[in-house]
């Protein structure tokens, strides 16, 4: 299924709000059922089956945390509140990006009426994610080849070799990148101040406003209940 | 259309790339070559061209600069975005998208093109640079050549009146180098202007209408097409530049002091996670001592080879010996080296020397060999140097010497001469000889038919996701 970019976008606000509000383990992992749904009827299988059966795992630590000494368990109980917060979150925007072309994101934005400020800033970011992904990739075979691999051993062993070898790299090349991006979208015209045109035309379907409608009001029902009862 | 009058130019901080009193003239319809050594200012030339001087690039700008009727110093940034199109040397830092179909259609959207006219130009860009197979992919998953055409099938969708090409061939291969030219052919009968600035000139031959070289920010010399043709490749290395026609793949050195295989590849298949098969079956065995050049087009995985050697990709089944043992992916990085194409991943340390040594603490390595080595890479005067503070060719020989440290017997190199002018070519040429001199084994991921030439005993060609 194909949904309007501009519905994934509220649908994000809606979630981002709902997961906060439903902290408790009982209404978080409704909101996280309905966001796996939601997934689901995106066609992203995959990448929600994944955060299902991690979203298991980390409930079974949970109710395993029962059997220990009370300190430990609230230490247990703290961090696996702030993983199950994020999750939905992490969960939508993983498939938000899987889904949605950066064209399709700026176009979107603008049809909006969003500031151009702010819609290359949100652009920027979706293409900073993969790249950063990429320079690690290429920096930790650049330190295996030196025989530092990225292990617990390595880390006791040169921690400050391990710390120099990857950072450095990094910072020097996302310098050298942000430069050289920026040079090629200013000669493409990107501080173009006229209005823009876009490849792909959105359409706002009335299927896409009652699936935003049904999920948004099912994370609402949800917060409200809880808050209610 | 191109009208450079008496232009200074020096970079904020920094003394390398800037232009002395540069006067030129290119009529619209001309293809003009800018070459010379790597820091002469061609690339300096083609900021100004597509107006990133002054306004992305900040320093000291005298003269007068005049493209397509405009005067640079009083129009805005995106003025000069639908006549004058770039590309750049890097492929893997000039998109903005994260899929083709956006990419290629990313300058009409800023420029406002109607949405007909933008499909229609969008299919017409498809078909004359047959891009076809790599539309609604991934950017990220596609390799550096593939990213290239990529890159020049957006500026070609905008269709502007002048081409600014920044080393387009530094990461093709030779087919897709035939290609290009075929594109610039196409081009020029349409009547564009065209800016090259590049080390690489056979694929010209023919199309170049003059040829200037550069030194030190000044212009030196100026050839038509014609008078550059029929110059012999001798004296045009006396120039420093590469030749002006395409070279022949010749490998007929013959090898010395081999003794037995040091690198056997057996039956090696990999894959990709969501690619899919990228080698199968590949077998092949090398002697000590030997260069081989590995060649290939582009994208049938030259890359991952090299990878696997290394032990930095685990191959599906196959196996790799080394002096005839098979040696598991976790336990190859000491028997095989790569040298990576961008020298700044694989160089961290607070100086060079810090570097050397932190290489040779793994291995003993007496301070005499340290120092001849430095001398023959020409890098014993910057021993206290920050390594990122080296310039890219100091940075490229660092990470050689570091290979010629490591414990690893072989040395894998990708594209070494990549963006090299000739005189750059000739010393790495001579660096790889006195290595495997002194028993390293090489191999070498290449598109330059000069290089291999020049110090390969044997080549071999990937194709098909076999061995030719």
């Amino acid at each position: 299924m194909r949904l309007d970019v501009r519905c994934k976008i509220f649908l994000f606000i809606i979630i981002s709000i709902t997961s906060f509000l439903a902290k408790d383990i009982h209404y978080g992992s409704a909101v996280f059922l309905i966001v796996c749904l939601f997934i689901f009827s995106l066609g992203q299988m995959k990448i929600a089956a994944k955060y299902i059966i991690a979203y298991l795992f980390v409930i079974a630590v949970i109710e395993l945390s029962a059997f220990l000494p009370a300190l430990l368990r609230s230490l247990i109980l703290m961090t696996t509140l702030c993983i199950r917060m994020f999750m939905p979150l992490i969960l939508y925007a993983k498939a938000f990006a899987a889904t949605t072309t950066v064209s399709e994101l700026i176009t979107g934005l603008y049809a909006m009426h969003l500031p151009r400020a702010l819609v290359i800033t949100f652009a920027v970011a979706m293409r900073f994610f993969p790249t950063v992904i990429e320079e690690i990739r290429n920096i930790k075979d650049a330190m295996r080849l030196r025989g530092l691999g990225f292990s617990f051993l390595s880390f006791l062993r040169h921690p400050a070799f391990l710390f120099d070898g990857f950072f450095t790299p990094l910072i020097m090349r996302s310098s050298t990148i942000s430069e050289e991006l920026s040079a090629a979208s200013i000669t493409r015209g990107l501080e173009n101040p006229n209005p823009r045109t876009a490849f792909n035309k959105l359409r706002l379907t009335f299927a896409d406003v009652a699936i935003t409608s049904i999920f948004a009001v099912a994370l609402c029902i949800v917060v409200g209940i809880r808050n209610c009862l | 259309m191109i009208e450079l009058k008496n232009v200074s130019f020096g970079y904020d901080g920094a003394g390398c790339g800037s232009l002395n009193n540069i006067t030129i003239d290119i009529r619209a319809g001309e293809c003009a070559v800018l070459t010379g050594k790597s820091g002469c200012g061609k690339t300096t030339v083609t900021r100004l061209v597509n107006r990133l001087i002054p306004d992305f690039y900040s320093g000291k700008l005298s003269g007068f600069v005049r493209i397509a009727g405009h005067d640079t110093s009083d129009c805005e940034p995106h003025t000069l975005s639908q006549t004058v199109g770039s590309v750049f040397q890097n492929p893997r830092t000039q998109f903005f998208n994260t899929d083709t179909d956006s990419e290629l259609v990313f300058g009409m959207e800023n420029c406002g093109i109607e949405y007909e006219e933008m499909h229609r130009r969008y299919c017409g860009t498809v078909k004359a640079l047959g891009l076809s197979a790599l539309c609604r992919r991934d950017i990220f998953a596609l390799s550096g050549g593939e990213k290239q055409r990529i890159a020049f099938g957006s500026i070609h969708a905008l269709s502007p009146e002048i081409y600014v090409l920044d080393e387009p061939s530094a990461n093709l291969d030779a087919a897709m180098v035939e290609k290009l030219r075929e594109v610039l052919v196409t081009l020029k009968k349409q009547g564009k202007t065209i800016l090259i600035a590049e080390h690489r000139l056979h694929y010209l031959n023919g199309i170049a209408d003059r040829i200037i070289r550069m030194e030190n920010g000044g212009i030196t010399n100026e050839w038509t097409g014609d008078e550059l043709s029929a110059m012999s490749n001798d004296v045009l290395a006396a120039y420093g530049m590469r030749s002006f026609s395409e070279s022949p793949l010749v490998v007929s050195k013959s090898v010395q002091g081999c003794y037995g295989p040091a690198l056997e590849v057996n039956n090696i298949s990999v894959a990709y996670k969501g690619a899919g098969t990228v080698l199968s079956n590949l077998s092949f065995s090398v002697g000590t001592g030997e260069i081989v050049g590995i060649v290939g087009a582009n994208g049938f995985g030259k890359s991952t080879l090299a990878r696997t050697i290394c032990g930095l990709h685990r191959e599906k089944n196959g196996q790799i010996l080394f002096d005839g043992k098979p040696v598991k992916p976790a336990k190859r990085h000491r028997f095989a080296y790569l040298v990576m194409q961008d020298p700044n991943y694989q160089l961290f340390c607070e100086s060079v020397d810090a570097e050397l040594k932190f290489n040779a603490a793994n291995e003993k390595c007496d301070e005499a060999a340290v120092k001849g080595l430095l001398q023959a890479l020409d890098l014993e005067g910057v021993r206290d140097h920050h390594p990122l503070a080296l310039s890219g060719g100091q940075k490229q020989r660092l990470c050689i010497a570091l290979a010629a440290l490591s414990p690893a017997k072989i040395l894998i190199f990708d594209e070494p001469t990549s963006g090299l002018d000739y005189a750059n070519m000739m010393s790495v040429a001579s660096i790889l000889k006195s290595l495997s001199a002194a028993g390293k084994t090489l191999l070498i991921i290449t598109h330059d038919n000069e290089l291999i030439s020049n110090v390969c005993t044997r080549a071999i060609r990937l194709s098909n996701n076999s061995k030719y």
